[in-house]
């Protein structure tokens, strides 16, 4: 599904040239539920951001799903944005101005779903997450973990096939954290591929793959060794 | 989606109340000051456009050009003939006809009603070519019989009430009787003006003088084209027919004609012998130039606003992105955003236009013109909105727009924040510029004003009354009423001075080269007495000799210090020439106001043709004037006139006097929009000083804890906006300077070119800023530390 090659990612900043990420290669096959593990400024995000369409690369190859997606257009970028990735943050960013139904909603709006099937395929997800009582709230009205389950239901609503997590669990505790990563797990069931950031091995536990970045490169160890 | 994005402007617009009622507040007032002036050009130039043949009329217009003058004045008038003549000779005009405005006085019906009326005389073609709507009368033979009149619907049913007005008799006194022969609706806008039409030939019986055909400051002549040939082709006959038909008019001086398309006679050039009150389209500029300040400084404050909070929005637009949305969708959402918020503006336009409009209704200018506008349209208003939204929105909608998920979602919030840091300042500098050239301007017009309405004439004003003679001879008149004993003294004139308008006469003397135009006065011997204008050398007319009729005139300082007569002293005895005939100076007078407030240094002079005493000046004991007036009353028809009494109380006149009301016109639409500059500004600096505050706390929590006092984090947060009001200051300053030294410099009766009134303006500005800012700045000094620390 994801096939990176030779991957770069640098700031020229006066004469100096500044890695983040360095000859990144990488192979992801639809199913797969990656972990991006590694210490802070490694570049995970950024790597994660690279494969999302929200930043671009200075180097290197990047297909998706078989397609050369590198430099490709904001147009063509919102479309995979509509369609195919759905994206999860560790601040929820959810839009404090709309109430759980509506932040929901939204992605089905982009997409120009009609309005009955998105109260159909509303409905459905609210009833998923069990979340139906908080629906006309507000996200400053929930706790964390109610937060990031909107957060997640906001992201698969439209059916992708790959979902971006960039520290899903890192605001939350040791409870709600399990609650999320289980929906991952089921999700993953499903057939959605799943590509998380985290530092905790307890989370990368529910994957089935762990890549290690260590100062923009990819390495075999674990990675945090050093720093212990 | 739609529904979606304004679900999210409302509850943006309820979140930020502070910020939304800024925003709404100025662009509402920006609004209604719009509005108001889109409904009065929407009525101007509604003027005219009910004439179903308008495309095809015109008015032919004249360049007269008398020969000892290299330049000429165009008048609204043209020869009397010249309608007659365009009309049998020249094959692309279908119809003329020939206008004089000269019709009116007061009209006597069944010895009862006497009212003026004002009117028009016309030929029967007139209601060929313009449509008024004539609901009485048959249209083809109204105006055809001597003695024709069709009057407005309103002014007969002042004359006959609900009588029924047709076959009715009217005497006009002093002109004729004339029977109505038809009603005119009073709903048509046209730049003519008129209670009645009376029929062409009522005059043309009556008039004996000699060569009338030839006069040229009468008449108005409209033509018909046909459509089929256009107004280039026409006009460039126009040279052949002066060349045949008007050569001899005043040895050539008509140096041209041209065709003026109807519709554009109301709002178009300033042109002599206007038919009635006409506004000049130059005034339309002034309004739209002030209209557009204010619309730019409401939106600036919108558009600086709305970037200012980029960072809040910012991740919005971050959100949105990511989950699918494109550039253009987040264009549109902001611009929706912008909509939404003028069309709220626009329902507190429509309230704050409602408290305009009968202010502006009453300022002179406007009430004088008589159009009155009025809160009926609604077409236009969707324009406005879309138009001022668009403006407002679309800076910033594009400014957000381009923001990348990836960096506003991480938080980092300086995205462009360099740019849009000088953008905002130079909003401020540019707000603060008009706001101060407005208030100095203001002040400045202000204190002109004051002084034009506190001037010293150079004359008395006090315990004078002006009565019209009319018919009355003034001997007669003076010999009635010196036997009152509250009557101090009578004297005659043939002008009232100060009121605005003059009689010149050309003079000119042996010791200059040009000849000068004098404001010229007829007076008798107690004219200079009565209103005490004193004679500095020689002596006042006097009518033991009988010479002084023909061949003696008084000088003011200023005639003989422009006609070169050195002294006053030196001028006695001089011969001058004016017009054409020679007189000899006997006296000369110190100066005083002739024409207008505005001017002190114009030359006049002083006749003594009794044939031109149109006006008797009575000058009354000090407080009698209240017992003096009804004896003026009752005298007035024993004095066998057919006229109603007509006088005014000088000081009154003086008081009312047009260029003054113009002038205050002026100053009241200035003082407005000064003081919807300043209060937009002072929103916006308001905004933008919340704005920085608040995006600063921690920068404020971390300088308090490291030591700074309220004052140090006062000053910290005053000192930009300060400089930059510097800035203003003296861009405002200057432009206010080159600005105001234009009008004062010409007009000579003026105020000095005060600085206290700079002085007053920028540290009224710097006092407005500076309270508007330190207020946000000390409550944010004032804030607890460590919750601003902890909040983060």
């Amino acid at each position: 599904m994801i096939q990176l090659k030779n991957i770069d990612k640098y700031i020229d900043k006066r004469f100096q040239r500044t890695f983040i990420l360095k000859g990144i290669d990488l192979n992801i096959e639809e199913g797969e539920f990656v972990t991006i593990m590694g210490p802070s400024g490694a570049g995970k995000s950024t790597l994660l951001n690279i494969l999302g369409f929200l930043d671009d690369a200075s180097e290197g190859e990047y297909k998706f799903l078989g397609e050369p997606v590198h430099n490709i257009s904001e147009k063509k970028k919102s479309e995979y944005h509509k369609s195919h990735i759905g994206f999860v943050f560790q601040a929820y960013h959810l839009l404090d101005e709309l109430t759980v139904y509506e932040n929901i909603e939204m992605p089905l709006l982009y997409r120009k779903v009609s309005g009955k099937q998105r109260k159909a395929m509303v409905a459905d997800i609210l009833d998923r997450f069990n979340i139906v009582a908080k629906k006309d709230l507000f996200p400053p009205q929930l706790s964390g973990g109610q937060q990031q389950v909107v957060g997640v239901a906001r992201a698969i609503i439209g059916n992708p096939k790959l979902i971006l997590a960039d520290e899903p669990t890192g605001n939350l505790h040791s409870e709600q954290s399990e609650q999320i990563m289980e929906m991952f797990k089921k999700l993953n069931d499903e057939g959605v591929t799943i590509i998380q950031v985290t530092h905790s091995d307890k989370m990368a536990a529910y994957g089935n793959r762990i890549i290690n970045l260590k100062d923009g490169a990819l390495v075999k160890e674990d990675p945090y060794e050093e720093t212990e | 989606m739609l529904k979606n994005y304004l679900k999210i402007a409302f509850r943006n617009l309820f979140k930020n109340k502070v910020y939304s009622s800024i925003n709404i507040f100025g662009l509402a007032v920006s609004m209604s000051v719009c509005l108001l002036i889109i409904l009065f050009v929407f009525d101007q130039r509604s003027f005219d456009q009910f004439h179903e043949q308008k495309e095809d009329l015109y008015r032919v217009i004249m360049d007269y050009t008398p020969s000892s003058e290299s330049s000429g004045t165009w008048y609204a008038t043209s020869p009397a003939e010249l309608a007659s003549i365009l009309e049998q000779d020249y094959s692309g005009i279908q119809k003329a006809t020939h206008v004089r405005a000269s019709f009116g006085g007061e009209a006597k019906y069944s010895d009862e009603t006497i009212l003026r009326i004002d009117g028009l005389y016309t030929e029967p073609d007139f209601l060929e070519l313009f449509e008024f709507n004539l609901i009485e009368g048959n249209r083809e033979t109204a105006l055809l019989n001597p003695g024709s009149l069709i009057l407005k619907e309103s002014a007969a049913r002042k004359f006959f009430g609900s009588e029924e007005p047709l076959g009715k008799s009217l005497t006009v006194l002093g002109d004729r009787e004339y029977t109505v022969t038809g009603i005119i609706k009073d709903d048509a806008r046209s730049h003519f003006k008129f209670d009645a039409l009376a029929s062409f030939s009522s005059i043309q019986t009556e008039e004996s003088t000699p060569g009338w055909t030839q006069h040229i400051s009468y008449s108005y002549t409209y033509v018909l084209l046909n459509d089929r040939i256009g107004k280039a082709d026409v006009e460039s006959q126009l040279p052949a027919v002066i060349q045949n038909n008007f050569r001899e008019i005043d040895n050539s001086s008509i140096a041209g004609m041209k065709l003026q398309p109807l519709t554009q006679i109301n709002l178009g050039r300033v042109l002599s012998n206007e038919i009635g009150t006409v506004i000049p389209g130059v005034v339309i500029w002034f309004l739209v130039a002030f209209v557009l300040i204010i619309i730019l400084i409401a939106s600036f404050n919108y558009i600086t606003l709305t970037i200012s909070r980029s960072v809040k929005r910012g991740k919005e637009v971050g959100v949105r992105k990511v989950l699918g949305a494109e550039r253009a969708s987040i264009v549109k959402q902001f611009i929706t955003e912008s909509l939404l918020i003028t069309f709220i503006a626009l329902l507190g336009a429509f309230f704050i236009l409602k408290l305009l409009m009968p202010e502006f209704n009453s300022l002179y200018v406007i009430s004088q013109s008589s159009t009155q506008i009025e809160t009926s349209v609604e077409t236009n208003l969707s324009i406005l909105t879309v138009f001022l939204g668009f403006l407002a929105g679309i800076y910033p909608s594009l400014y957000l727009s381009k923001f990348k998920p990836a960096s506003v979602l991480k938080g980092i919030s300086d995205t462009g924040k360099s740019s849009s840091g000088l953008l905002r300042k130079m909003v401020i500098v540019f707000q603060f510029s008009f706001a101060i050239i407005f208030i100095i301007s203001a002040i400045f017009l202000y204190r002109q004003f004051e002084f034009m309405a506190n001037t010293n004439y150079g004359f008395d004003d006090e315990h004078i009354v002006n009565v019209a003679l009319q018919d009355v001879p003034y001997e007669r008149f003076r010999q009635v009423i010196s036997m009152n004993p509250s009557v101090k003294e009578v004297a005659a004139s043939s002008k009232i001075p100060a009121l605005g308008s003059v009689s010149g006469l050309w003079v000119s003397s042996d010791s200059i080269p040009e000849r000068i135009r004098a404001n010229s006065f007829q007076v008798d011997e107690h004219y200079l007495d009565v209103m005490n204008i004193p004679i500095v050398a020689g002596r006042n007319f006097n009518p033991q000799f009988g010479s002084d009729r023909f061949s003696s005139v008084i000088l003011n300082r200023n005639a003989v210090k422009d006609l070169n007569l050195e002294s006053p002293e030196e001028a006695l005895g001089a011969l001058v020439k004016v017009e054409e005939a020679s007189y000899r100076v006997i006296g000369v007078t110190e100066n005083f106001i002739s024409s207008s407030p505005l001017q002190n240094d114009d030359p006049a002079i002083f006749l003594n043709d009794p044939d031109y005493f149109y006006y008797a000046v009575v000058k009354t004991n000090p407080g009698s004037t209240g017992t003096f007036l009804p004896f003026l009353k009752e005298q007035w028809y024993d004095m066998g006139s057919q006229y109603s009494i007509q006088y005014q109380i000088f000081n009154d006149q003086l008081q009312a006097n047009p260029i003054v009301s113009v002038f205050s016109d002026f100053i009241k639409i200035l003082s407005v929009i000064t003081f919807f500059t300043i209060l937009i500004s002072c929103l916006g600096l308001l905004g933008m000083a919340m704005n920085s505050t608040e995006s600063r706390t921690k920068e404020i929590a971390l300088r308090k804890v490291l030591g700074a006092s309220v004052r140090d984090v006062t000053l910290l947060l005053t000192k930009d906006y300060l400089v930059l009001i510097f800035i203003a200051i003296a861009i405002g300053g200057l432009s206010a300077f080159f600005l105001n030294n234009l009008w004062i410099k010409n007009i000579s009766n003026s105020i000095d070119f005060d600085p206290a009134v700079f002085a007053i303006g920028f540290t009224g500005t710097i006092f407005l800023a500076l309270s508007t800012v330190s207020w946000q700045a000390i409550r944010a000094a004032l804030k607890n530390p460590v919750e601003s620390l902890r909040s983060e």
